[in-house]
């Protein structure tokens, strides 16, 4: 039923068990997979170079960007079948340089289309001036209807228990339902693995901001790489011990690592957008907690908004997933929920990194402490 | 359709279940809320029957208890239609474990463990199987020694692959009826809520009002309808028009009232190839062809207003043939008299041949498996040229069903998952048309289902094609004040 796609073949028994291991443990190193699986350390790196040739794999960081005095804003906006609004919004998004992410509707449920967008944005300035824009877009002569908020809390899932290298076994039914239905009372204890919560920095250090930004896209970086991202963006680095120290340091501090693959089947991505009344919504936290019971799914949470962002494959109702999610945000939250094209923007942080750093004071990063 | 305390009973009493015994009577938790205890009981009586421990007499009875719980219109749910079958008995027990498993025990949840036993999963079709399908999605009627002969086939293989397309498939045989040749006038009415209004008070007003056949709001979507069977056209048609305006004024932004003139239905097997259904042709540049085909025009039944010699029992005959067009005279008679109707095999036969004669049904394949577990409807406000293009369209998709309004069309598609971004581009593109001025999609689980015209006209009663129900009977503004 068009599952294998983009599948461009099925994943192998041992690549399978590398990958297990590592869903688990996401932070273990290919020394460290060997020992505990039993197999040679070369075997290991065969596995994992073919993997990442073929798969994408990587092992990215889960960053706390508040930290690092930058705020990830998330937001929606919807625009009618019949106005150019929307494509205005969008464009001005597409030419925004810390705008990160930006995906657009397909199919929603209702027949109006959403943009979903993310931007990560230093305080200051150019903060306020990004409100003040899109505030500019929801007043007249726009009237567009947009959500923004600021992500307290991101967590990224993936649950290959549902993998058996070829075909996905995920099915939207009520035990789905069930399970995050009941997960509702427990709230307060759940645990959130892979859950990073921001924090409330307020200064930015463009040094602390390179190294985060290597984190998040490897988050094995080595100290060499480090050196000639620092070259790259023609700041001289610091000594291989210096950045060592550093990276060990950021690591611990304000990243979680979590594996991250491509072409696995899951073509389908559908976004759902929550929307509560009340600033801390338990769906939320249910969210976090809960979302690995999904094949691959992303949640960012602010006061009063939610986005589920999901991997799926292409069998999977979405009408039916959508429903059960309605059901359970139940009805004192807005919520709207579409298939989205691919990302029109699909960023990192070290993308955003050049645009913050050209309008840092020179020599910033020197200064500091 | 909130969570949890949307009930319609609310103290603590416990509530006594239906008077059916199964052998799992011990799955069933003690609730407090008759809303609750309406899903419980209605997958009660559907393992008293998978189980043989009710009849089917008996649990019509039981039915019976389901009707009376306000709860039913909202949300009309009738076992006793549901095919029995092993998988669908297990997955009934197997949600039932889920509930107490997790202690849910709220009218959502325990709905969703009901409605979502239902939910059709594929089953590959076999090749005898689908050269029957296909004989009678072009003829539901036709008996079964002419379809043996048609496929070559012994009338038994044909009896035992109908079986198994109803069983295993969900295959039903379906009619859609001239409810105007009755003198009763079929409506919908679409709306968006205003900001400040409360859905579960609408809702609790349309489920009370007696003239509600369906009603369909999710939270998924800002648009919801309700359908309506008003008798007496000539006489309250315009106390019913004033009363849905003057309630829209108060509770809806957006209103949209549709009098049926015509219906249909139609299935396109020559998309299912190798257990798999292909995307229709059209779906990849809709509306290219300006030119007009009228042979592309499915057949419709076209409303024809009173026809005098058409009365309660016409009605009451062809409402059978809704439920299973393919029912035998004799069926439908024992179907009928618990109902308190006495009409023996002849005479309905002479009734359906009557109505057949006149084309007052329009019989149809209801196509609920095969894959086809995506379901839209929308509403098309468009200029009649449009209506045409949109209906040649439309029926070349897996399945569709149809109703015209003067206003437009309403649409109901089927289709497999991973085609629904592409049917639904199909109506995506119609805003843009000049000819088109409105396109509002609802999107659905399953096909709901809604009061029976047994129910409905249950205490009219008929003389020289007048009704006795008067104009200030059917006035919404009783239900919901404005």
């Amino acid at each position: 039923m068009g599952i294998f796609v983009t599948i461009s073949r099925s994943l192998g028994r041992s690549e399978l068990r590398l990958l297990n291991r590592l869903a688990i443990d996401p932070s273990m190193k290919q020394a460290r997979l060997a020992r505990e699986l039993g197999v040679t350390r070369s075997a290991i790196n065969q596995l994992w170079t073919k993997l990442e040739r073929e798969f994408g794999l990587a092992i990215r960081g889960n960053i706390d960007y508040g930290r690092l005095g930058l705020r990830l804003l998330f937001g929606w906006a919807h625009g009618s079948q019949t106005s150019d609004v929307l494509m205005k919004f969008s464009r001005w998004l597409k030419s925004n340089a810390l705008v990160s992410r930006l995906t657009s509707s397909m199919m929603s449920s209702t027949l109006g289309e959403l943009v979903y967008f993310e931007a990560i944005v230093p305080l200051g300035d150019r903060y306020s001036w990004f409100q003040k824009q899109v505030e500019r877009f929801k007043k007249r002569p726009y009237n567009l209807n947009i959500s923004l908020g600021e992500a307290s809390s991101i967590s990224h899932h993936m649950n290959l228990a549902l993998f058996n290298g070829s075909t996905w076994s995920f099915s939207n039914d009520f035990r789905l339902l069930a399970s995050i239905d009941a997960a509702k009372g427990y709230v307060d204890v759940l645990p959130s693995v892979g859950k990073v919560e921001q924090s409330e920095g307020k200064r930015t250090y463009l040094d602390d901001l390179i190294v985060a930004s290597a984190i998040e896209s490897n988050y094995h970086v080595t100290a060499t790489e480090l050196a000639k991202i620092f070259t790259d963006l023609h700041i001289k680095p610091s000594s291989g011990r210096t950045l060592r120290r550093k990276i060990f340091n950021m690591k611990t501090k304000l990243s979680i690592p979590y594996a991250d693959l491509k072409n696995i089947g899951l073509p389908q991505k559908l976004i759902v957008c929550i929307k509560t009344e009340s600033e801390e919504s338990p769906f939320s936290r249910v969210l976090h907690a809960q979302a690995s019971t999904f094949p691959k799914a992303r949640v960012i949470s602010g006061s009063s908004m939610t986005v589920l962002d999901l991997d799926a494959p292409k069998t999977v109702d979405w009408i039916t997933m959508s429903q059960i999610l309605t059901n359970l945000a139940g009805n004192t939250s807005e919520i709207c929920t579409f298939i989205a094209e691919r990302n029109e923007i699909g960023k990192r942080l070290e993308s955003v990194v050049p645009t913050i750093a050209s309008r840092m004071p020179s020599g910033d990063h020197e200064k500091r402490r | 359709m909130g969570m949890g305390n949307t009930s319609h009973d609310s103290s603590s009493r416990k509530i006594d279940p239906v008077n059916i015994e199964t052998p799992y009577d011990d799955l069933f938790p003690e609730v407090t809320e008759s809303s609750v205890q309406f899903y419980l009981d209605a997958m009660r009586i559907y393992l008293g029957i998978c189980t043989g421990s009710v009849t089917m007499e008996e649990a019509l009875v039981a039915v019976e208890t389901l009707k009376a719980n306000p709860e039913y219109v909202a949300y009309p749910t009738n076992p006793t239609i549901v095919p029995i079958n092993e998988t669908f008995k297990n997955k009934v027990l197997e949600n039932l474990k889920t509930l107490s498993k997790f202690n849910l025990l709220t009218r959502d949840s325990v709905r969703s463990a009901y409605t979502f036993a239902f939910l059709t999963e594929e089953t590959p079709i076999t090749k005898t199987d689908f050269d029957v399908l296909n004989v009678l999605s072009i003829n539901p009627t036709i008996s079964l020694v002419k379809a043996a002969e048609i496929l070559q086939m012994a009338p038994r293989t044909v009896a035992r692959a109908l079986e198994r397309l109803r069983e295993r498939h969900f295959i039903r045989y379906s009619a859609i009826l001239d409810y105007t040749a009755f003198n009763i006038q079929s409506a919908m009415l679409f709306f968006t809520l205003q900001e400040d209004v409360d859905w579960s008070d609408i809702e609790q007003g349309l489920s009370e009002y007696e003239f509600t056949k369906s009603l369909l709001k999710t939270t998924m979507t800002d648009l919801g309808y309700a359908s309506f069977m008003i008798p007496n056209r000539e006489r309250n048609l315009s106390t019913f028009h004033e009363s849905i305006r003057a309630v829209s004024k108060t509770y809806f932004d957006y209103s949209s009232l549709h009098y049926q003139t015509g219906s249909g239905a139609r299935s396109n097997l020559s998309l299912f190839e190798d257990s798999q259904w292909k995307l229709a042709q059209v779906a990849k540049s809709p509306f290219e062809d300006t030119t007009q085909d009228i042979d592309k025009l499915p057949v419709l039944l076209m409303c024809k207003g009173v026809q005098p010699e058409f009365g309660e029992i016409e009605l009451i005959v062809g409402s059978q043939l809704q439920l299973n067009v393919r029912a035998p005279p004799s069926r439908i008679s024992k179907n009928l008299a618990p109902h308190g109707w006495d009409i023996d095999a002849r005479r309905i036969s002479q009734v359906i041949h009557k109505l057949n004669n006149r084309s007052l049904v329009l019989p149809y394949v209801a196509l609920y498996g095969l894959g086809l577990s995506s379901n839209f409807c929308f509403e098309i406000v468009c200029d009649e040229a449009w209506r045409d293009r949109i209906l040649s369209t439309i029926v070349t998709f897996p399945w569709t069903m149809y109703y015209l309004s003067a206003r437009g069309i309403i649409v109901w598609i089927s289709v497999p998952a991973n085609h629904q971004v592409e049917y639904y581009q199909v109506f995506r593109a119609l805003p843009q048309m000049s000819g088109v001025d409105m396109v509002q999609p609802i999107m659905t689980i399953g096909q709901l289902g809604s009061r029976s015209t047994i129910d409905l006209t249950r205490n009219w009663e008929y003389e020289d094609g007048i009704w006795n129900v008067k104009p200030e009977q059917v006035d919404l503004r009783q239900y919901l004040l404005p």
